[in-house]
C-alpha cells in the first residue's frame, strides 16, 4: 500500500513537472535548428539496406520542423537547410512523392528557389514518370515564377498525357500558349488531346476551347493579310471588317468580345475566364483532396 | 545414421530450441509492437500513406530478420560449440559436416518462421493502413512477396556468415561480431562502387581505395542485390530477371561458404 501511494505521489509530482510551461521546463530555450545532414553517400551507407525509410524519416523530420518553427514559433525556417535535406531524402528514394510535394508547397513561393525546386521537380519526373503532379508544379513554377509561358505549357501538355480525362490540363496548357502567342501550337495540341478523349464533359469543354483559339487564330491572320495589303498593322479589328478581308467579327464562346491590344495581338475581354474560374476552382479540389 | 536424416533432425532440434529462445521471443513481440505502429508512422505522410505504412514495415521486417539471425547465430551455433554441448551430439556416429550442416539448417528454417510470422504481422498492418484510406492504390502482394525472399536470403548469408567464423573461431563473440561487420561492408559495398563508379566524387580516385573496393565488391556478399523494397513499396513491374540473378548467386554464395566452414570444421582441433 505504501509502495503505491509512493508510486502514485511521483507519477503526480512527474506530470505536475510536464505541464510547467515551456520557459520553466527548458522546453522552446534552445533555438530549433534543422540539421545539416551528410552526403548522400553517407546517408545511404548509413541506412544499411532501408534507403526509403532513411528518406521518409528525414522528410518526417522536414515536416515537423517546419510545423514547429512556423507555426507553433512563429520563425523564418531555415528553407535552403529544408531544401538540402529534400534533396538528399529523394536521393536515397527517388520515388518519395511526400518530398517533392512538400518543397513545392515551402518554395514555390521564393522566387530565388525556383531553379533548385525544379531541379528537385525534374528528378522527381525523372522517377515518377506516372505522376502528374510533377508536371504540373513544374508548369506553375514556370508560368507563375519565371514567366515563361511556353515551358509552362510544356510540362502542361505532359501532366496531360499521364492523365488525359483530366481536361484542366489541357484547358490551362492552351491559355498559357495562347498568352504566349503559341495559338498555332495550342489548336494542335487541343485536337489531339480532344482525340484522346472519351469523357464527354470533358470533350465539350476542350472543344469550346478550340472554337475560341480558332477564332483567335482566323483573327490573327486576318491581321497578317492586313499587313502584307497595307504594310502596316491595323488600328482595330473594324479595320478588318472596311478593308473586306473577314466578313464578319467572330464571336467568343466564352462570351467576350475581341479586339486588338497595343502590341497587335488578338485579346478577348472574357480572357477565357469562364474555364480559369472553373480550373481554378478544380485545383483547389484536387489539392485538398 | 544416413547423413540427411542426421542433418534433418539436427535441424530440427535447433529449431525448436530456438523457438524456446526467450530472447527471440521477446524480439519478435517487439516486432509485432513495432508493426502495429505502422498505423501511426504512415498517418504522417502527405501523399502516400500506403506507401509509407509498406516501406516501414518492410525495413522493420528486415531489421529485426536480422537482428534475430545474428542471435540466433550467437545463441545456437558459437555458443554451443564454444560450450562444446555440440560433443554429445558429435559422439554420436553424425560427421562434423553433417553437424554443421544440421544447425544450419535449423538456422534456415528458424529465420523462414521469423520472416513468416513477421511477414504476415506486416500485410496485417499494411491492410489496416489500406481500410483507413478513401482512396488507396491497390496492393502488389506479389511484390512484397518478393521483398520478403530478399530479407530470407539476407538472413540466410548473414547465417551462412556466422557459420564459417564459427568454424573458425573459438569465441562465441567474435563470429557476431565479425558477422555484424560483413553486414555493414555487404549493404554498403554496391554503393561505394556506384559512387566510385559514375566519378561523383569529384577527383580521380586513388587506386588503393579502387582496389580495396573493388576487392570488398567481389569477397564478400552483395546484400543490396536482395533488395526488392521499392517494387513493393511502388507496385513496380516485378524484376524477374534480377530476382532470378540474386536467387543463383544467394544460392552459390551460401553453397560455398558451407562447403568453406564444413572443410575447416572438420579439420579444426576440438580437444
Amino acid at each position: 500500500m505504501k509502495r503505491l501511494l509512493a508510486g502514485l505521489i511521483l507519477a503526480g509530482l512527474l506530470a505536475g513537472l510536464l505541464a510547467l510551461p515551456p520557459s520553466l521546463s527548458g522546453k522552446g530555450l534552445a533555438p530549433l535548428r534543422f540539421p545539416s545532414y551528410p552526403p548522400s553517400l553517407a546517408l545511404e551507407l548509413m541506412s544499411l539496406g532501408n534507403r526509403e525509410l532513411a528518406s521518409t524519416l528525414i522528410f518526417y523530420n522536414a515536416q515537423f520542423y517546419f510545423g514547429e518553427k512556423y507555426a507553433w514559433r512563429k520563425e523564418a525556417p531555415e528553407f535552403q537547410q529544408l531544401f538540402l535535406g529534400l534533396d538528399k531524402a529523394t536521393d536515397l528514394d527517388p520515388r518519395n512523392m511526400d518530398c517533392y510535394y512538400f518543397a513545392q508547397g515551402i518554395l514555390s513561393d521564393l522566387k530565388p528557389a525556383i531553379p533548385v525546386l525544379n531541379r528537385l521537380l525534374e528528378k522527381g519526373m525523372r522517377n515518377r514518370p506516372n505522376d502528374w503532379y510533377l508536371p504540373f508544379f513544374l508548369s506553375a513554377n514556370h508560368y507563375f515564377q519565371l514567366n515563361d509561358p511556353v515551358t509552362a505549357s510544356r510540362y502542361l501538355q505532359k501532366a496531360a498525357a499521364i492523365n488525359p480525362d483530366n481536361a484542366i490540363f489541357a484547358s490551362l496548357s492552351a491559355r498559357m500558349l495562347y498568352q504566349g502567342n503559341q495559338t498555332e501550337a495550342a489548336i494542335a495540341y487541343l485536337e489531339e488531346f480532344i482525340k484522346e478523349t472519351n469523357n464527354p464533359s470533358v470533350r465539350k469543354l476542350l472543344l469550346k476551347r478550340l472554337q475560341a483559339l480558332a477564332a483567335i487564330r482566323y483573327l490573327e491572320k486576318a491581321v497578317q493579310a492586313f499587313r502584307e495589303q497595307r504594310g502596316e498593322a491595323p488600328a482595330g479589328l473594324t479595320e478588318l471588317l472596311q478593308a473586306g478581308i473577314i466578313k464578319k467579327l467572330p464571336s467568343d464562346p466564352y462570351g467576350g468580345t475581341f479586339a486588338l491590344d497595343s502590341d497587335g495581338r488578338i485579346v478577348t475581354t472574357s480572357n477565357l475566364a469562364e474555364a480559369w474560374r472553373k480550373n481554378d476552382k478544380r485545383d483547389h479540389d484536387q489539392q485538398a483532396q | 545414421m544416413h547423413a540427411l536424416s542426421a542433418i534433418w533432425a539436427l535441424g530440427r532440434v535447433t529449431l525448436k530450441g530456438g523457438l524456446r529462445d526467450r530472447l527471440i521471443q521477446s524480439l519478435l513481440l517487439a516486432g509485432l509492437l513495432f508493426l502495429l505502429s505502422t498505423l501511426v508512422f504512415s498517418n504522417f505522410s502527405m501523399r502516400q500513406p500506403l506507401e509509407v505504412a509498406i516501406n516501414y514495415s518492410l525495413a522493420t521486417v528486415q531489421i529485426l530478420a536480422i537482428l534475430i539471425t545474428l542471435f540466433l547465430g550467437l545463441n545456437l551455433l558459437s555458443r554451443e560449440i564454444e560450450s562444446r554441448a555440440g560433443y554429445l551430439v558429435m559422439g554420436q556416429p553424425v560427421s562434423r559436416s553433417a553437424y554443421l550442416l544440421g544447425k544450419y539448417c535449423g538456422l534456415a528454417l528458424l529465420c523462414l518462421v521469423v520472416v513468416g510470422f513477421l511477414g504476415l504481422c506486416a500485410a496485417g498492418g499494411i491492410v489496416l493502413v489500406r481500410l483507413g484510406l478513401a482512396e488507396a492504390p491497390a496492393i502488389a502482394w506479389a511484390n512484397f512477396s518478393l521483398a520478403l525472399a530478399g530479407i530470407l536470403a539476407i538472413a540466410l548469408l548473414l547465417g551462412a556468415v556466422t557459420l564459417l567464423f564459427t568454424a573458425l573461431a573459438t569465441s562465441a563473440v567474435l563470429p557476431f561480431l565479425m558477422t555484424i561487420g560483413v553486414w555493414f561492408i555487404g549493404q554498403s559495398t554496391q554503393a561505394v562502387k556506384n559512387y566510385l563508379d559514375a566519378g561523383l566524387g569529384g577527383q580521380e580516385t586513388p587506386p588503393l581505395l579502387g582496389w580495396l573496393v573493388t576487392g570488398s565488391y567481389y569477397l564478400f556478399p552483395n546484400l543490396s542485390l536482395f533488395d526488392f523494397k521499392a517494387y513493393a513499396i511502388y507496385s513496380l513491374s516485378l524484376p524477374l530477371q534480377q530476382a532470378a540473378y540474386a536467387l543463383a548467386y544467394g544460392a552459390l554464395y551460401i553453397l560455398l561458404l558451407l562447403l568453406l566452414a564444413t572443410t575447416l570444421f572438420r579439420q579444426r582441433d576440438m580437444t
